[in-house]
């Protein structure tokens, strides 16, 4: 009408860190960035992604699989892209790239990413692990002997990298549901637990002198 | 799960034109497909892709199948149609049931094995008995031998028959050699009961005569023990 464009931009605040690449697609949708035709170009691209997922994990020995596993594929493809586009700080450049790219260098730029972080986590429960408190306290030995063992032990940032951990011990400030992610900084906390949080020296010690 | 991928987005790939391509290569067996059966074959792909719950990329291994089978010496004109249809229900059910932990060659191969020499030809031997001789050998795994060598009747190193009942060598393991040495052995030496030394004439006694003088002898007992439950001696 008289010339001037809307001003279109996404809104951080409505984007889900737990679905961020769905959210950012309807953020773009909401805003005019996307078309419907584009959203449409993005969907069948994650199809086609998901096809590439499965032929990697049959190795290209099967070709089919049971709907369930598909699903769970499904879920740590989108997880693997999720973490990629949470990695770009800008929403807006954040969605070019989900329109422009194809969903399978997506997903291998997000598995870089949360296989980085699976090594760190390894390297860290390592670590907690040698430098573990002495004490019978049943929470604290479970949650390192059992339960970090059995999550990096199963944890596949190709096919099951939504996976999470489940930790209830509000005394080692973990409680909830982690991903990958939020395991390292469980590790880095026992670490710190487990190194003292005390120092050897404070400034009361040096006010007599 | 997100709602980005939808999992009805993954439809089948039809493979009708795929089988009526593969009649060039079926002459040369004398087979052909045609148009109905190939229609056939392709719904029930579909029908067993959907009973069993399962996602296909691709045309499948339906080809696969037809190639396979067009080779056995127990298919003709008029069943080869019927066989392809039940042996690709099977493939899609074994997949599911094994979860996958076979590939689709390594399948096709050891179903055409299994018709050929121990079903003779007959689906329904296939159907019936193999299938779940499969799943077992594909899900034991290493273990296969030793769960199953009775119930599916295998070939074991030590014999070269079939032996269904008591196979040798799983019998070697448990018993050692000695046993089937034919030689007698410490376990075959006979060891006298307790029992023996004791005259014969006590044993030719009535089970219930027997019985008779224990309860007998315990009444007489009961009744000769005092308030303080000591026992007196009993005059006879």
């Amino acid at each position: 009408m008289n010339g001037i464009q809307p001003f279109r931009h996404i809104d951080p605040s409505s984007l889900d860190p737990e679905n961020y690449t769905e959210s950012l697609l309807k953020e773009g949708i909401r805003t005019g960035l996307v078309t419907d035709a584009g959203a449409e170009h993005v969907k069948n691209g994650l199809i086609a992604a998901l096809t590439d997922v499965i032929g990697y994990y049959t190795e290209r020995e099967s070709s089919s699989l049971k709907t369930e596993r598909v699903a769970s594929l499904s879920d740590s493809l989108i997880y693997n892209i999720d973490t990629y586009l949470k990695s770009i700080t800008d929403p807006g450049r954040a969605l070019e790239e989900l329109l422009r790219s194809r969903a399978t260098d997506l997903y291998t730029k997000g598995y870089k990413i949360n296989l980085e972080l699976y090594r760190n986590a390894r390297v860290l429960y390592g670590k907690v692990r040698l430098t573990r408190l002495k004490t019978d306290d049943e929470q604290y030995n479970t949650i390192i002997d059992r339960y970090f063992y059995n999550y990096l032990t199963n944890y596949d940032a190709r096919f099951s990298a939504d996976g999470k951990i489940y930790l209830f011990a509000k005394k080692y400030g973990c409680h909830g549901a982690y991903h990958i992610d939020g395991a390292v900084e469980v590790l880095q906390n026992f670490l710190r637990i487990n190194s003292g949080n005390s120092p050897d020296v404070t400034l009361e010690d040096f006010r007599e002198i | 799960m997100s709602d980005l991928i939808k999992l009805e987005g993954f439809s089948l790939v039809p493979v009708y034109s795929e089988l009526m391509d593969l009649n060039a290569s079926l002459a040369e067996n004398g087979l052909s497909l045609t148009a109905e059966e190939a229609r056939e074959i392709s719904e029930t792909r579909e029908k067993a892709v959907r009973e069993n719950d399962r996602i296909e990329v691709g045309t499948g291994p339906v080809c696969d199948i037809v190639r396979k089978f067009a080779g056995s010496r127990y298919v003709s004109k008029e069943n080869f149609s019927n066989v392809i249809n039940e042996v690709t229900y099977l493939f899609y059910y074994i997949k599911t049931e094994t979860d996958d932990k076979i590939s689709d060659t390594a399948l096709i191969d050891e179903l055409f094995t299994r018709f050929e020499l121990w079903c003779l030809g007959s689906v329904d031997t296939l159907l019936s008995r193999e299938a779940e001789k499969i799943i077992r050998k594909v899900n034991a795994g290493e273990n296969y031998q030793k769960w199953y060598a009775d119930r599916d009747g295998l070939d074991t190193e030590d014999s070269d028959e079939i032996d269904r009942e008591a196979p040798a060598s799983v019998s070697l393991d448990e018993y050692g050699i000695e046993l089937f040495a034919g030689e007698e052995t410490e376990k075959d030496k006979y060891v006298p009961d307790v029992t023996e030394d004791v005259p014969d004439e006590e044993f030719s006694l009535d089970l219930y005569d027997e019985m008779k003088d224990r309860y007998t002898d315990s009444e007489e007992k009961t009744k000769s023990s005092g308030p303080d439950g000591e026992e007196k001696e009993e005059e006879q």
